[in-house]
């Protein structure tokens, strides 16, 4: 009797009165409403036959594009839930702020014409990332210094292009993958509403004039700094990049019907000189140099996407399972800061093909909130060759490599101003995320974090030009006993 | 001239004012029932006019708060027939009653909707308390409130799952009556959770007659 009992005459009273209060149909047969039965009250979903679509407000690119995306064709009947989805999918465009759509009488009875008003973005677009994070341990993200305190920021500029019917490509300096990139996307390929894209980036990380060989440059602190996965450096390395280096990015995108979608992703980048630095190790004997660095990843999955906004997102679902390739082949060089040889490990490689799905949901809380659930978890295996570990003697082994993460997240617009003036969104965003990961056997490379935290929280500000981020974030590691 | 035109603005900003501060009213009827009239003109509003004449359906929400506290709340369906040229219209009230009509044009929609008396909470027990003042909010959602139910579905749904040695399974709020907790779980869900507004208001109420 250690629950709540349905006897309670209060309780009962409560339970009552809060289950009568809308006309939803739970509340209908929970309080076993007289009247109407729920299936009579509410309009039933409309169902339309799409003779003709049109397309609205685009003027800087073809509208077939905006068409192909719906997915919608003309001659067949959708309900309003299909159409819905397909508001959800052309906004997803990176194109279009805002979509609306509405009908119009068709040539005969039953028969419409849907119209599909679109909101642009500028053919310029601008973004601005910048991060702030303290950290549990001191961390080494750039230069030789570790530290509890990071920053970090992401400037991006650029313009986009009509390219023909299908296709729209862009120019921009900045960003993730490098100085210039340029990139072009064909839409509706096969004619089955699928894409293809593929961008070329380049980038100069060279930051002085002593030549990027120099092993004494091993403090400098280049550019492309990310941490590698466990399994292809289970040390917990930063590398970066010193000199030139070039990315070449491939998507294929093919849908399989609905929200469904199946997507091919490959990437290549060359680097001629960069540094690798152990994240938490506050020894820079142990810095590296790098050489004739390659990284190849190839990902397959099958993907699920409803999500109604791709940078605010309030409701729908994304999920992505698949399957997930990276290869990683550089010269290790080991010097001391002096630039004292103290290791060399020419020509290591590692290879990891893991099995990847990653799940997130939205939902619309009160009149200007958003929930979020997400996560994602990957096992797999890898075979590292030749790669120098903590203690500077070459790795050499097969392993099993895992991870895993949750998110949970909040968000809140402060502003969002939508009229056919202006168009602009404030938004404050936080989350807390708690995630693991590790290789079996560990080969004693116990600088690997086993888990951790991060929490954080910013501000997000959307316009017609572009997206502005600004976040704190506090991230907690521990290694694993 | 000039003095005619500056008396015809500040007329004009009076009467905009006016209608722009006007709220709801709310009453207590001989059942003990919180009942929503005079609702705000919301029909104009921009945003609310486009997607009421595009042909799908649009969702107006009502909720009533106490003091934070969700007290009931009631829903209007209106989806505009471009062939028939009538409004279909479907309004429940916290009740559980549902009115289902056809109105011949817009005009006749704004007749309805300004003469429109919802059921906005339901007075179970002859002895509670009346607030003298509450909350009435209204959201205006656009296609299908299916895409609401939706949500609310799966999230009681992902609060339904119940442990078992068999590992969690997935009970449909429906089939689990019995449980308070989670009728009442399910209930909160469904009633705070709404889709992105083309239009949301709050008005602060009180309430008249029934004492």
């Amino acid at each position: 009797m250690g629950h709540l009992m349905p006897t309670d005459p209060i309780r009962r009273r409560y339970r009552i009165r809060v289950l009568a209060l809308f006309g939803f149909a739970l509340a209908a047969w929970a309080t076993g409403a007289a009247g109407q039965t729920a299936a009579t009250l509410r309009l039933e979903e409309g169902r339309f036959f799409l003779e003709k679509i049109t397309v609205e407000g685009v003027t800087t690119f073809s509208s077939e594009i905006v068409v192909a995306e719906s997915l919608l064709e003309t001659g067949r009947v959708y309900s309003e839930s299909e159409l819905r989805d397909a508001v959800h999918r052309i906004k997803r465009l990176p194109l279009v702020l805002d979509v609306e759509f509405s009908l119009k009488k068709g040539s005969e009875r039953d028969r419409y014409e849907l119209v599909i008003r679109v909101r642009e973005t500028r053919r310029w677009f601008w973004g601005l990332d910048v991060n702030l994070a303290g950290w549990s341990e001191p961390v080494s993200v750039s230069g030789i210094e570790t530290t509890s305190f990071t920053e970090s920021d992401l400037f991006l500029i650029g313009r986009r292009f009509a390219a023909g019917r299908h296709g729209v490509a862009y120019v921009a300096l900045g960003g993730a993958d490098g100085t210039i990139q340029a990139g072009y996307t064909h839409h509706d390929l096969f004619g089955r509403g699928g894409f293809g894209s593929a961008s070329l980036a380049w980038a100069d990380c060279t930051s002085d004039d002593r030549g990027p060989a120099d092993p004494s440059d091993v403090g400098e602190e280049g550019c492309q700094t990310e941490l590698v996965g466990l399994g292809l450096d289970p040390t917990y390395s930063n590398w970066s990049a010193t000199t030139d280096t070039v990315r070449l990015r491939l998507t294929l995108g093919y849908p399989l019907g609905g929200n469904q979608s199946l997507r091919l992703k490959g990437s290549y980048r060359a680097t001629e000189f960069g540094l690798r630095r152990l994240a938490l190790d506050t020894d820079p004997e142990r810095l590296a140099l790098v050489s004739d660095r390659y990284d190849v990843a190839l990902n397959l999955s099958w993907v699920s996407n409803s999500v109604d906004d791709p940078v605010f997102p309030t409701k729908g679902a994304l999920v992505e399972v698949g399957l997930d390739a990276q290869s990683l082949e550089a010269n290790v060089f080991q010097y001391d800061i002096s630039g004292e040889p103290l290791a060399v490990a020419a020509a290591s490689r590692s290879r990891q093909l893991a099995a990847l799905g990653t799940a997130s949901r939205h939902w619309p809380v009160g009149e200007r909130g958003a929930f979020s659930l997400g996560g994602e978890a990957l096992i797999g295996r890898s075979r590292i060759r030749d790669l120098p570990g903590y203690d500077l003697e070459p790795l050499d082994a097969d392993v099993t490599v895992w991870s895993a993460s949750a998110t949970a997240g909040y968000a809140l617009f402060l502003k969002r101003l939508h009229t056919d003036e202006r168009w602009r969104e404030l938004r404050w965003e936080s989350s807390a995320q708690l995630f693991a990961g590790g290789i079996s056997p560990s080969l004693g490379q116990d600088q690997a974090p086993g888990y951790g935290g991060r929490v954080m929280t910013g501000l997000t500000y959307r316009n017609t030009w572009g997206v502005l981020r600004f976040t704190l974030s506090w991230i907690g590691l521990e290694a694993t006993p | 001239m000039r003095r005619a035109a500056l008396v015809a603005l500040t007329l004009a900003s009076l009467c905009s004012a006016a209608h722009a501060v006007t709220p709801p009213r709310v009453t207590i009827d001989a059942g003990q029932r919180l009942v929503a009239g005079r609702l705000a003109a919301v029909l104009d509003e921009q945003a609310v006019a486009r997607q009421l004449e595009s042909g799908l359906t649009t969702t107006f929400v009502f909720r009533v708060e106490v003091a934070g506290r969700l007290l009931g709340g009631a829903r209007v369906d209106v989806r505009y027939d471009l062939w028939d040229e009538v409004f279909e219209v479907v309004a429940v009230g916290a009740d559980g009653r549902g009115e289902r009509m056809a109105l011949a044009g817009r005009k006749a929609l704004e007749t309805w909707w300004s003469g429109l008396e919802l059921v906005v909470a339901e007075q179970t027990s002859p002895g509670t308390l009346v607030p003298r003042e509450l909350v009435l909010a209204l959201e205006v959602i656009p296609f299908s409130a299916s895409e609401q139910d939706d949500a609310q579905r799966w999230f009681v749904r992902s609060f339904g799952a119940t442990a078992t040695s068999d590992g969690p399974q997935v009970t449909d709020p429906a089939e689990r009556r019995g449980d308070p907790l989670e009728k009442v779980l399910g209930v909160l869900m469904a009633t705070s959770i709404r889709g992105s507004a083309l239009y949301s208001a709050r008005w602060a109420v009180a309430v008249t007659g029934g004492r």
